[in-house]
């Protein structure tokens, strides 16, 4: 069944994946449906259908899918359950199908394939694939092998930050220092950096004051550099990131000082900051943690930014 | 070198005695107070969940009774747990404690279990560590039998505070057994002790499923005593989370007990059709056990910023308006008031045995 209108909400794994899950659907001949970017609005509505303390980003989640849910055929959530063979994802993002499915009344149809490398291994494509190929009722190897094709294809979403980012760090020291004073390193999960609500345009913020953000996606030998520093390797997916452009940044001189951004009540990023904090930083670059909730205001953040890069121009000057 | 391990439950009763026998120097860490909390919150990071808070300060109390190493179990989890012991250590370290610390990271493993046992005591036969270990888990299971007989009795007990009494005798009196022929004489003169307590047979009381995540719900620390308070309530408890369940599920040393993961996992499908790690599939699936049973109400316990609870207390939730069935989730940090506490069950209680009655209409 072809021209089905699948809906993906704009939020935590949209902001890693998406351009790999949008190119595999359209061509698979469906209909991408995204909700737009998130405002106050969408917000608000996802912390009305929330139960309990879940994270920001998770509250956010939900508010895309009650925007989304009447004008879809099916709601695709995946369940990215491990990516790699030696880690998890957050237990709230491998239950989030269900979570989705018992916050909500008259939800469409939900694809929740599992995405699940430890168990699976090789395989885990494969399995991923099969309720994909049934919900939409395609044939299977067709769908697996669309999927295969696309899923190196873009595979992280370069937003536009992103690519800047990397950019102005690939080409050295020089660019970097020329026409800015300072380099930001900026640690965080995707998924609370790049929604511009959410990190009240962070970015932005701090290329206001003259400073360049920068944010990297560590590579596979990055990881297991960093790892090798820490008595034990972080088993979270994200949280693994998170520490290891923490390491890359601390490392790094052309960096000035660096911003940890998470969420207030995140599980794993209290422990990773406090890794952060008290291992990795051995040289005592400038640091701080930056926690976002809800109740977070634009100007809140703003001063706190300021003070920060206040601060490292006074040391360094 | 004296060995401390942080508190679990009654779970320190059951070994302490049979190591010390083993030539293992074991200082387990003095009973939680509000003293320890105080300690572990003051160095913990903000957002850590309530279980790591009380090891830590459990920990540093141990250390400041002269303990010199650390045991504290691991694991590759999706939930926190795993990472507790590192991060435990670091901040251990920086208060400038003196230690050794071992994190045994595969607790799930039997093998690794009885080489964890070799390597601090002086057995050194894998054979004599395997009985030694399996005398440990069957008096963890015969402490688990004794409290279930108390939440049997405490509802119906004419003296108030007898059946109190006879859960701390029954507690001592394992402990004193030190040996399979011991545990097996003491488990009748046990269940006689509670035999003896003056009940009121006619008296039907509530009943109350207690769920969520282990620590919490076998702590008596961690949740105030909320089962005690439940008793005093005239509320008999069925609890879903048990120490010896959980060893059960992976060492297998009650060979008829079915595996009460995999039972909730076939209970939670429709609901929670993923393990999102912790007790999460287990609080999905006992939660639809205790409905079709019959039990009254689910009282769901957890800490805060837990993520596997959160994730099935979303569930509970759907399923408490699936199934008109009351349920209740709390959470518990170093901020939780008893008189928080006392009134929330009190109001949820008494909603449940209007219910039962009738006098309150299920809509």
């Amino acid at each position: 069944m072809k021209n089905q209108r699948i809906g993906i909400p704009r939020g935590l794994l949209y902001y890693s994946y998406a351009e790999s899950w949008k190119l595999f659907f359209r061509e698979l001949g469906c209909e991408v449906i995204i909700s737009p970017e998130t405002h106050a609005d969408i917000l608000r509505e996802g912390i009305r259908h929330a139960t309990g303390d879940f994270c920001l980003p998770v509250k956010t989640f939900l508010g895309h899918v009650a925007l989304l849910k009447d004008s879809v055929d099916l709601l695709f959530i995946p369940r990215y359950v491990s990516v790699e063979r030696e880690s998890f994802m957050c237990p709230k993002m491998i239950g989030l199908p269900d979570v989705v499915r018992a916050c909500f009344t008259n939800l469409p149809g939900i694809v929740d394939p599992v995405f699940h490398v430890k168990q699976f291994g090789d395989k885990a494509i494969h399995e991923f694939t099969k309720p994909i190929a049934k919900a939409i009722s395609l044939p299977h190897p067709d769908v697996y092998t669309l999927f295969k094709k696309n899923m190196n294809s873009g595979a992280e979403i370069s937003g536009e930050q992103h690519r800047l980012s990397e950019r102005l760090l690939s080409e050295g020291g020089t660019i970097l220092s020329s026409h800015r004073k300072m380099n930001i390193g900026i640690v965080g999960r995707p998924y609370l950096l790049f929604d511009r609500h959410l990190s009240k345009n962070l970015f932005n913020c701090i290329r206001d004051l003259n400073a360049n953000p920068i944010f990297i996606k560590p590579a596979e030998p990055d990881i297991r550099e960093a790892m090798a520093v820490i008595p034990k390797w972080v088993y979270w997916d994200m949280g693994k990131e998170v520490v290891t452009s923490a390491h890359q940044f601390f490392k790094d001189d052309r960096i000035d000082g660096v911003i940890n951004v998470c969420s207030s009540t995140c599980g794993p990023d209290s422990f990773t900051g406090d890794l952060i904090r008290k291992r990795l930083n051995q040289r005592n670059k400038p640091y701080m943690a930056l926690s976002i909730d809800e109740h977070a205001s634009d100007v809140g953040i703003q001063t706190r930014i300021e003070a920060f890069i206040d601060m490292i121009s006074k040391v360094t000057a | 070198m004296r060995l401390t391990v942080p508190h679990m439950g009654l779970l320190s009763v059951a070994y302490t005695r049979v190591l010390r026998q083993h030539g293992v120097d074991m200082q387990p860490p003095p009973k939680a107070t509000v003293k320890t909390l105080n300690l572990g919150v003051k160095y913990s990071p903000e957002f850590a969940c309530l279980p790591f808070k009380i090891n830590l300060g459990n920990m540093m109390e141990a250390l400041d009774n002269g303990a010199d190493a650390i045991l504290m179990p691991g694991g590759y989890g999706p939930c926190r747990f795993g990472y507790y012991g590192i991060i435990q250590e670091q901040i251990l370290r920086e208060q400038g404690y003196k230690f050794t610390m071992s994190t045994t990271d595969n607790p799930d493993r039997l093998s690794d279990m009885i080489d964890t046992i070799r390597d601090i005591s002086q057995i050194k036969n894998k054979y004599d560590g395997y009985i030694v270990f399996f005398l440990i888990l069957m008096r963890m299971a015969a402490l688990d039998k004794a409290t279930a007989l108390y939440h049997y009795y405490k509802p119906r007990e004419i003296n108030r505070g007898d059946t109190d009494l006879t859960l701390k005798q029954a507690i001592e009196m394992i402990d004193l057994a030190d040996s399979y022929t011991k545990l097996f004489r003491t488990m009748p003169q046990v269940k006689k002790m509670y035999h003896d307590i003056k009940i009121d047979k006619s008296f039907k009381p509530v009943t109350i499923g207690v769920l969520g995540e282990i620590f919490v719900v076998i702590e008596p620390f961690a949740n105030l005593e909320i089962e005690k308070k439940l008793g005093e309530l005239r509320v008999e408890v069925k609890r879903g989370v048990w120490l010896s369940d959980w060893l059960n599920d992976r060492f297998r040393y009650k060979p008829f007990r079915r595996n009460q993961t995999k039972y909730a996992t076939k209970l939670a499908r429709g609901y929670l059709n993923f393990p999102s790690g912790g007790e999460s599939i287990e609080t999905v699936g006992k939660t639809i056990l205790f409905q079709k049973k019959g039990v009254d109400g689910v009282l769901h316990i957890m800490p805060f910023t837990c993520m596997p609870e959160l994730v099935a207390s979303a569930v509970i939730n759907r399923i408490s308006k699936d199934k008109e069935y009351p349920v209740l989730s709390m959470t518990f940090d170093e901020h939780v008031s008893e008189a928080n506490i006392i009134t929330r069950l009190e109001a949820f209680v008494d909603l449940l045995e209007r219910r039962r009655d009738g006098s309150v209409s299920r809509h």
